[in-house]
Order: structure tokens, then sequence, then C-alpha cells
């Protein structure tokens, strides 16, 4: 498998395909990043799209002695939090519609537990929820975060502490209702 | 121990970085601590949480949407493929409201003139051509029926309401014309309408071609999930099942996401193991866990090893107590060590209780010392006397001989145990 540094050499020096595999590789990756951030599909198909334009068009200012899938990260952190600050279209899903004001028993009968968190989720603010989404959805370190957010390491974790006890206030609020 | 430092050990315990000595550190403050148990536990639930929500795949189609527009000299503004297909769509629903406020006049009509101006006349692009260009979506667009269309219609409708065919002559006329056209054009027609056609459309046509159309369908993009869920309500079981084994898994996937829970047991008890395997892993964790229930011993068994780890252990967790034990037995010991690992302490004590010797065994020692101290350790009394009373003492010495251990682990868990025989002697 070609590596990413390579493929984007290629791609820079005009093979237009070498793109293809790093969309193949890291659409994934992007996409349920924005879906978390945006909680819409459509509206996380489209930051997606516009996360490997914007790639695409950028990859020139790529500096190669980085990870490309940081590079990545960060360019689908920051279109996905311009987008939720723009558009703030989570907020127009309340938590009683994600899980239609069910009952805890009803939500675990009805398997809407994973509804419930991602409404829970928009209720954090976007530096919290981002910090909640690399580390436990994406599975990053805490020096990968911090890479991608442009923090040192110490504010990620305090940020990720802060975020989790807001998070944990907001899911045992809804789910002790 | 301050509350910083415990509330660190406790995110490192649960993100699995935590070494044995501060492991040890913190298991002490825990016991020594209603308010750091009480974090432990919220913050262990929450990691809980978290790890219920699945990773999603996007639409097979959006690497096209995404490849098309980087190569194309087209502006790669926010005017988007994604949207671009999805006003497509507007055109029904909107079609919808309108004929619900009164404001178009025959809707039985509409739906035939459809049928009439689709299957006969419009030439319909492939997929690729729909998905992948500017162009090829623009065209599609513009070229919609209109109010002029519908005067050409004869039928009687005025309240336009779909109804069942057998009460709309429109309505079955277009079903009949639906039932005769060729795959292509019945496909291209059936993408066109709204819901409740395609709804009553589905109903109607045999299964072959109901499969046709579903395999058809473009989903995520051009077939919502409103949509699939309307059709996949209306479908009897019998006939859905059929589509579902002919269908792509993809399709398959996205039609049991959209199912109701009771129908979508039944469709996944129709299916092939094979299928049902490639069903749980890409469906979110609850409905896996409703999948599993669902299932027969002999079929689960074969899914939970093709599973991967984390699904397993999730599912394990969920699963009841009786089945788990079952699957437990049944799984080879890698598989099992993992889920013992994740289990919480109730279940490993199940476990413990319901695996024969060579595996528990097995089991024990694929532990590192940490953990198989930590267990006992974090068994309350009662539970470590549950434990031994249920396990015959040959068990309970091979289980010690097969544990390889430090002094201080060992002495460690013979504190537990003389506690777990106070208990036993004491109810004996």
């Amino acid at each position: 498998m070609t590596d990413d540094q390579t493929l984007v050499r290629r791609f820079l020096e005009g093979e237009r395909k070498a793109f293809e595999p790093l969309v193949e590789r890291y659409q994934k990756t992007v996409y349920n990043v924005a879906l978390r951030m945006a909680n819409d599909p459509d509206d996380a198909a489209d930051i997606t799209q516009n996360v490997f334009i914007k790639a695409s068009e950028k990859l020139g200012s790529y500096d190669p002695t980085y990870k490309f899938f940081s590079w990545i990260y960060r360019i689908a952190v920051n279109e996905s939090i311009n987008f939720v600050g723009s558009a703030r279209k989570s907020e127009a899903l309340s938590e009683d519609l994600a899980t239609g004001g069910s009952s805890p028993d009803e939500i675990l009968q009805a398997g809407m537990l994973s509804e419930t968190v991602e409404a829970g989720l928009t209720k954090l603010s976007d530096d919290n929820r981002v910090v909640i989404v690399l580390r436990h959805f994406e599975e990053l370190s805490y020096d990968e975060i911090g890479f991608i957010l442009d923090l040192p390491v110490k504010t990620v974790k305090s940020r990720l502490f802060t975020a989790r006890q807001s998070l944990k206030k907001i899911l045992s609020k809804r789910l002790e209702r | 121990m301050t509350r910083e430092e415990y509330q660190e050990l406790i995110y490192k315990e649960l993100d699995g970085d935590i070494t044995p000595e501060q492991s040890a550190r913190l298991h002490g403050a825990l016991a020594a601590d209603d308010e750091a148990r009480r974090f432990y536990e919220e913050s262990r639930s929450l990691y809980g949480l978290l790890g219920s929500v699945a990773r999603v795949e996007p639409s097979p189609e959006l690497k096209k949407v995404i490849l098309n527009t980087i190569h194309s000299s087209a502006s790669p503004s926010r005017h988007t493929i994604v949207h671009t297909i999805k006003s497509l769509f507007t055109f029904s629903h909107s079609q919808e409201v309108a004929m619900h406020n009164n404001k178009l006049i025959i809707g039985g009509a509409l739906a035939a003139i459809a049928v009439l101006y689709f299957a006969v006349l419009y030439p319909w692009p492939a997929d690729s051509e729909l998905f992948g260009t500017i162009g090829g979506a623009k065209k599609y667009r513009s070229e919609q029926i209109t109010d002029k269309d519908v005067v050409v219609g004869q039928e009687n409708s005025t309240d336009g309401s779909v109804g069942g065919s057998e009460n709309n002559p429109g309505l079955a006329r277009a079903a009949e014309m639906f039932r005769s056209a060729d795959k292509e054009r019945a496909a291209g027609l059936f993408r066109s309408i709204s819901i409740e056609k395609q709804v009553e459309f589905f109903r109607s046509a045999d299964l072959e071609k109901n499969a046709d159309l579903y395999r058809s369908l473009t989903m995520d993009r051009s077939l919502t999930m409103e949509r699939a869920m309307a059709i996949a309500r209306s479908a009897d079981l019998e006939k859905l099942a059929g589509i579902a084994r002919s269908a792509d898994i993809e399709k398959t996937a996205q039609m049991f996401r959209s199912a109701d829970l009771e129908r979508r047991a039944g469709l996944y008890r129709s299916l092939t193991m094979e299928k049902q395997a490639d069903i749980l892993k890409g469906t979110q964790y609850e409905k896996s866990v409703d999948l599993y229930r669902s299932a027969d011993l002999e079929k689960m068994e074969g899914l939970f090893r093709s599973l991967t780890m984390e699904k397993l252990a999730q599912i394990y967790r969920s699963a009841d107590l009786e089945k788990a034990a079952d699957l437990f037995r049944s799984a080879d010991l890698e598989k099992s060590a993992g889920y013992f690992r994740s289990a919480d302490i109730e279940r490993q004590a199940n476990i413990y209780r319901s695996a024969d010797l060579e595996k528990t065994a097995d089991l024990l020692r694929s532990m590192d010392i940490d953990r198989t101290a930590g267990l006992f350790r974090s068994l309350t009394i009662d539970k470590q006397a549950d434990v031994m009373r249920s396990a015959p003492l040959e068990k309970q010495a091979e289980f010690f001989r097969s544990l390889t251990m430090d002094k201080a682990a060992q002495a460690e868990i013979a504190r537990s145990l003389t506690l777990d025989r106070r208990a036993v002697d004491t109810k004996e």
C-alpha cells in the first residue's frame, strides 16, 4: 500500500488519481468526526466533501514531517466547528426530539441509548464536544488531540475533564428523568 | 489521596493507561472513599455510554461525489451534489404538502401521469450519471413533471389523498403499468415518486420486481430514511425477507435499520448467517443486541465467532446471563478472555460459576495479575462467597495452581479467600 506522503507528492506533481486512495482511507474518519459534531448525516456528508476539497486545494501547504491523518483531522475539526458555529443546526434537535421524550426504560428497551448520547453531545460547547469526539469516538491520544487542536496536552486533559463532567450531568439528568 | 489525584487515576484506569502501582493506590482510595467510588462509577458509566455510539459508514456515493468535484474544474462551492440530489426529492414532499393543501387538483392522476411520463417517455439517466456530475443531476431536476402534465389525467380523485390502489383507479392503473414496465424504467419511476406511492407500488408488485426495485435504489441520499422506513414497514415480512435475502448487504442493512423492532427480528431470523453477521457488524450497538437476542442459539454461536472483539464485548455485557454463559462456553479462549476482561464484576462472577474447569483455568491464566487480584478485591464479600460456594473444591485448587503471581498478589487473594471461606463456613 502506497503511503500517504507518496500519494500527496504524486498528486502535487499532477497525478490527479493519487488523491483517490487518500479519500478512500480517511473519508470514514472525517465523516464520523463531522457527524458527531453536526449531528446530522447530510451535514456530515457536506462537511466531509468540503474537507477533502479544501485538503486538495491546500495540499501544497501540507508539511510532510507530520502525519497526513493529523493534518486532515485538523481540517475536519475546523470545518466542523465552523459549520456548527454558523449553522447551529444541532440546536434544533432538542433532547426530547432525539429520544422522543421517552423514559429511561423506554430508551433502553427501544435501543435509543446511542441517540440519547448523541443528543447529549449537542448540549456541550463546541470546544468540549470536539475533545470528547476525538478522544472517545476517534480514540486519539492526548498528543494527537493537542496537535489537531493546536493546544498543549495539559489543556487537552483539563478540557476533556470539563467536557466529561458536563456530559455526565447532561446524561444523568436525561436518564434519571 | 487528593480528589485531583484519584480523578486522574480513574481516567487513566478507564483509558487503560494505568500502571500496576497506580492501580493498587487507586483501589485503596476507592475502598476508603465514598466520593471517589461514586466518581469512579459515574465515569465508568460515561465510558460505557460513549462506547455505545457506533461508527457510521458514509454513503458509498460520497467518495464518488468528492472525487468528481475535485477532478472537475467546477467551482468546489458549498453547493454540493449532496444537496442537489436531496433537492430532487423535495419535489415529492413539497408536492405532497401542496396536494394536501388543495393546491394541486388531481392526486391519483398525478401518479398515473408520472407513470406515463417516466415509464414511457422520459429517458432516465443511470445512477452514475445522477451522482457523478452536477450536470446529470441538474438535467434530472429540470425535467420533472409539472401541473401542465397533470391536466392530461382523467382520474377522478380530487382530494389529493393517495389511498389504496383498489380505491384509486389512477393509482391502480399506475401500479399495473408499473408491473408491466421493464426493470430499468420501473426503477427510474420508483425513484421519482413520493413515499406513499412507493409504498403502494411496493405492496402491489411481485417479489421479484420488488427485489429489483430495492436493489435499484441508491441508499442514504436518494432514499432517505423516511422513505426506507415507510417502505420497510409497508411490506409484509415474507416479502421483506425475500428482498433482503436477494439484495446486497448494504441495502439489506439499510432496510433492516429502518424496520421496526418486531419486523427486524423476523427479518433477521430469515437471513443467512453470513448476512446476519454482516448486519450485526454494521448495526448500532443497541440494535445489535436486540438482533442478537432474537437469533436462535445455534446461529448465535456462529455469529458470535464472526464479530469483532469490541462488539462482542458490548453484546456480551448486555445479553442475559444464561445466553452469555452459553456463548462463553462455545467461544475460543482468546475471545472468552476478551469478554471476560470487558465484563462487569457480576458477569465475571457468573462466568466463573458457569465455565468449565479447563476454560476457567485458561481464562484466569490469560488475565494479568493485577486484574485477577483486582477482580477478587473488587467483589463484595457476599459475591466472593457466592462464587466460592458455587465452585467445587478441586476447581478452586486448579484455579490457584494455574495462577502465576507475585507474593503480594497471592497474599491479597488469600486474604480475600479467607473472607470467603469464613462466609461459607458461617453459612454452612
